[in-house]
């Protein structure tokens, strides 16, 4: 009925509607077949995987990598988030940057800068520590390549979610709930706890899913920190049975995966129910009245952590890729940078970093396109059980690992009727369905921001549905556009998940390169790839954040 | 809920001394307190009334203790909670205060119930207690009913009213007011209004209450504090800080019609709506002339002064614009009387004593005064 306005039918939104379904069939598909591709000789693969060797350590290790880094992120992430919100709006914007910023070192980069430095015999900062009279003997004290390392690394990367997640939170809470605590007799220590924390305990949990889910399903850190000396957690093992193992296990790899799919399901649902009614946690009021006296000595411990985050690993990797070859004694009379002549010297190495950045930027485009179309949808349809639907299919990629989503891609894509195996295009597929998700949030809080009146004044003064779109709304949502894009080439040039299934020796990425330098190659070039890809991430974050603080300045 | 000790009164509630507050803005300095002083006595509703910027809420929120002066000295119930240099400087939450905000800041994640015996936990008040006075404070609100629902299940009324209990139940030494009234429609802003009226002819509480709407400032406070820029300009009942207006600007801020005029030898005002007399004059020169637009008169004339510009139909009364030459005055006449309409000239007159003179620059009035920077001028301060 929609369709059809004065006998004609409206093709603008029909064709909206079809991408819709098309989107939400690339997003389920792979997940359906990795769920379905087991089933069929279940018991079967039931007993492959409980005859893996060492599989029931390999399970605990999961558990203990996603409870260590849930329990350590989720403290570290909300002391900073609330640390944020005493402090003046100045300091404020610094500290989001600060701790974000742990984000622009891709953490397949930073966890090799991260081997530089606690490798137990010559990593660097073995090295240092062993020339402190605490320490002695030619190797450790640290050793980086076990759980306890994995853990610590994964933390590093993970403080920032949960950060983002009850920053956002307590910038919608009234300060004058606060100051009504302390009024009414609270001390300002107690209203932190009885108060502010509380409200945004939501903010909390959400976060603590996230992170838990981001846990089970971490890959990169513990592949290349464990895999090599024995430690394996699920996602690694689902690797392990693709790619080291002479003939691909396909099966058993979906078998794998089929508790990180539940768990994400379920997970998911917990969540829905401890949060349980939101909107007695809701209530509209918004900055004003109350004041808050700002702390700014507690910017401090953020310092801190964006220093531990970026610095040590990135300087490593610098020195390294800098230095004729990997070693304990840093000859800063030897730099030079032939390692980056090198690498671009290296037809491969060269090749991949130049289809990274193509292969992001033809990604960026699909995702722009399919977010806009989506989020108008959310935003049009905001009842019903479609959109509900809509909304949880869309978001799924945030809930299952991207490892898990790549074999799915590569069992449909690769290898089903597509036989799109050593394609470029695989690649291109994975970036649009694992990313989606952050362009429909971004572009639907434009969209939010935005309002409706526009559109409406477009629409009575005689403009159509697409003409509104083209001339009205994306001009006005340029902004949103730029930041979505920048973002999610960020994430798709830094890809190495599902990547590390899809490559094939001859069609890599920047991050699939870059593993199998490590492991295969030089030292040196390995740091030099790495310092190239956090360059590309770098520039792409330092230009959302003057686009991001160009908005904000346009906001107050 | 007992009333304050009536024995009391005259005791001072809140001190206010030499207090300033400068804000910094990157580099910018803002003075948002100049030398304030002021005294809430016992039993005593204080209104702080300004426009938006003015400083009343930074003053509120200074005797609060959400705010640090800069200098000054500010006492609770005689006992010292900022001053000696900034070296006294007490936590809000040991200065015995309630306050109500104005977009309720009821806690979301509790009960109505668990809201209100917030401050008595806080307080030690002793267990088996609380639970009953909240309920009492509650049912003081007319809000009993409400005390197991959450505050987002709320009207924005009923949240407000939840806030007023929140902040009486551990009958604090004093109440403060944070335009509590302004995020409520025209009607629950007038059923609040009167309640919280109620409340303090019951309970005789002190209290602190800053709003920018002068009707709810006149019709609940016991004193009236208008404020400008950083400084209280006049302090004292709402009926003579509305009838005798120690400057121009308080005098507008109220309501009243002010233009431009000139005050002959004789002592009469020449204004462009003709010769008006008045009880009060400065002395001969240019001055400007304030009349509440309910103490104007108009009457049909065909050779009138004046003409009306606009007619608005207000229920029980109707508002003309009228204009003479470049003034233009409003008018308040109840509706009964023959209604005219745009284009009708009339002549403009005024009792002597509702037309109020002040001499020329305005801030100045006759009657009181040049005064200290910050001094309020208290014109109700008897001997």
């Amino acid at each position: 009925m929609d369709f059809v306005r004065r006998g004609t039918v409206d093709w603008t939104l029909v064709s909206g509607r079809a991408a819709i379904v098309l989107i939400l069939a690339m997003i389920f598909a792979p997940i359906i077949q990795v769920m379905f591709e087991p089933m069929a000789r279940f018991w079967e693969q039931l007993q492959v995987v409980a005859a893996l060797p060492n599989i029931g350590r390999t399970i605990i290790n999961t558990f203990v990598l996603a409870g260590g880094t849930l329990v350590l992120a989720l403290t570290f992430g909300t002391f900073f988030g609330w640390s944020t919100g005493q402090l003046s709006p100045r300091f404020a914007r610094i500290a989001s940057i600060l701790t974000t910023s742990s984000l622009f070192v891709p953490p397949i980069a930073g966890v090799i800068g991260w081997i530089f430095l606690f490798s137990p015999r010559i990593g660097y900062a073995n090295v240092i520590l062993r020339a402190t009279p605490f320490f002695d003997g030619n190797s450790g004290p640290v050793d980086i390549r076990s759980l306890s390392g994995i853990i610590v690394i994964d933390t590093i990367y993970l403080i920032p979610f949960v950060f983002l997640y009850v920053s956002t939170a307590l910038r919608a809470v009234d300060p004058a709930l606060e100051s009504a605590a302390m009024v009414s007799g609270s001390s300002w220590i107690g209203a932190q706890f009885r108060i502010v924390l509380r409200i945004i305990r939501p903010a909390i949990i959400y976060g603590a899913v996230i992170v838990m889910l981001l846990g089970l399903g971490q890959f990169t850190v513990p592949l290349v920190l464990g895999s090599n000396h024995g430690i394996n957690v699920i996602t690694t093992e689902i690797f392990n049975q693709l790619e080291v193992r002479s003939i691909p296990q396909e099966a058993t790899a979906a078998f794998l995966a089929l508790p990180l799919i539940l768990a994400g399901f379920a997970l998911v649902f917990i969540q829905r129910m401890a949060v349980g009614d939101v909107n007695r946690f809701s209530v509209a009021s918004k900055g004003v009245g109350g004041h808050r006296q700002p702390r700014n000595y507690l910017i401090i411990p953020i310092i801190i952590y964006a220093f531990i985050a970026v610095v040590p690993a990135v300087t490593a990797l610098l020195i390294v890729a800098l230095s004729p070859f990997w070693s304990a004694t840093i000859r800063v009379d030897k730099f030079s940078l032939d390692s980056f002549v090198e690498i671009w010297q290296n037809s491969t190495i060269r090749t991949s970093i130049l289809n990274s950045i193509q292969l992001s930027a033809i990604g960026v485009v699909a995702a722009l396109v399919g977010s806009f179309v989506v989020a108008r949808y959310m935003l049009s349809a905001t009842s019903g059980r479609f959109s509900t639907f809509v909304d949880y299919t869309i978001n799924l990629p945030l809930t299952i690992p991207h490892i898990v989503l790549g074999l799915g891609i590569f069992l449909i894509f690769a290898v089903g009727q597509f036989g799109l195996y050593g394609s470029g295009w695989l690649f291109v597929i994975a970036y649009f369905v694992l990313y989606l998700p952050h362009g429909v949030r971004m572009i639907q809080s434009g969209l939010v921001q935005m309002g409706t009146s526009h559109e409406a004044a477009a629409r009575v003064c005689g403009a159509g549905r697409l003409r509104t779109v083209v001339w009205i709304i994306l001009p006005m949502l340029r902004r949103s556009v730029a930041s979505a894009g920048l973002l999610m080439f960020v994430l798709m040039s830094r890809e190495f998940s599902a990547s590390s299934l899809l490559r094939t020796p001859s069609n890599q990425v920047m991050s699939t390169r870059l593993f199998d330098s490590y492991n295969n190659g030089t030292f040196t070039d390995t740091a030099a790839i790495a310092i190239v890809m956090i360059s590309v991430s770098l520039i792409g974050v330092s230009l959302i954040t003057i686009l991001g603080g160009r908005t904000t300045g346009e906001a107050s | 809920m007992r009333p304050a000790a009536s024995s009391s009164s005259g005791t001072v509630g809140v001190g206010v001394d030499n207090l300033s507050i400068t804000y910094r803005l990157g580099r910018k300095e803002i003075l948002a307190l100049d030398r304030i002083s002021v005294e809430v006595r016992q039993g005593e509703l204080l209104v702080l009334l300004g426009p938006s910027g003015c400083g009343k809420s930074t003053l509120l929120n200074a005797v609060a203790g959400l705010l640090k002066p800069d200098e000054g000295q500010i006492t609770i119930a005689g006992r010292e909670v900022f001053g000696s240099k900034g070296l006294v400087n007490v936590p809000p939450n040991g200065r015995n205060l309630g306050m109500i905000f104005q977009a309720y800041s009821l806690w979301p994640h509790m009960t109505v119930r668990d809201n209100v015996a917030f401050p008595l936990k806080r307080r030690g008040f002793a267990q088996k207690d609380v639970k009953p006075t909240a309920n009492a404070a509650l049912d003081l609100v007319r809000c009993g009913q409400l005390a197991d629902q959450y505050p987002g299940q709320l009207s924005g009324g009923q949240q407000q009213r939840v806030a007023l209990a929140r902040a009486i139940v551990a009958e604090p030494a004093v109440l403060l007011f944070d335009e509590p009234l302004s995020n409520l429609d025209a009607n629950l802003r007038r059923q609040l209004r009167d309640e919280i009226a109620g409340l303090h002819n019951r309970l005789q509480f002190s209290g602190i209450y800053v709003t920018h709407d002068q009707a709810e400032a006149l019709s609940l406070g016991t004193s009236v504090a208008v404020m400008t820029t950083a400084r209280i300009e006049q302090i004292g009942t709402p009926q003579e800080v509305h009838n005798s207006p120690v400057s121009e600007y308080v005098a507008w801020f109220l309501g009243a019609n002010v233009f431009d005029a000139t005050v002959d030898a004789r002592g009469a005002v020449e204004t462009p709506f003709g010769v008006l007399s008045s009880e009060e004059t400065t002395g001969k020169g240019p001055a400007r002339v304030a009349i509440y637009p309910e103490r104007l008169r108009i009457e049909p004339a065909d050779d009138g002064t004046a003409t009306i510009t606009l007619v608005q139909y207000k229920g029980t009364a109707v508002e003309y614009s009228v204009q003479a030459g470049n003034a233009s005055v409003n008018v308040v006449t109840i509706t009964s009387e023959q209604p005219l309409a745009i284009g009708d000239r009339v002549n403009v007159s005024a009792l002597p004593r509702d037309v109020l003179v002040f001499s020329d620059p305005g801030i100045v009035s006759a009657t009181a005064a040049a005064s200290e920077p910050g001094q309020a001028k208290r014109n109700s301060e008897g001997p």
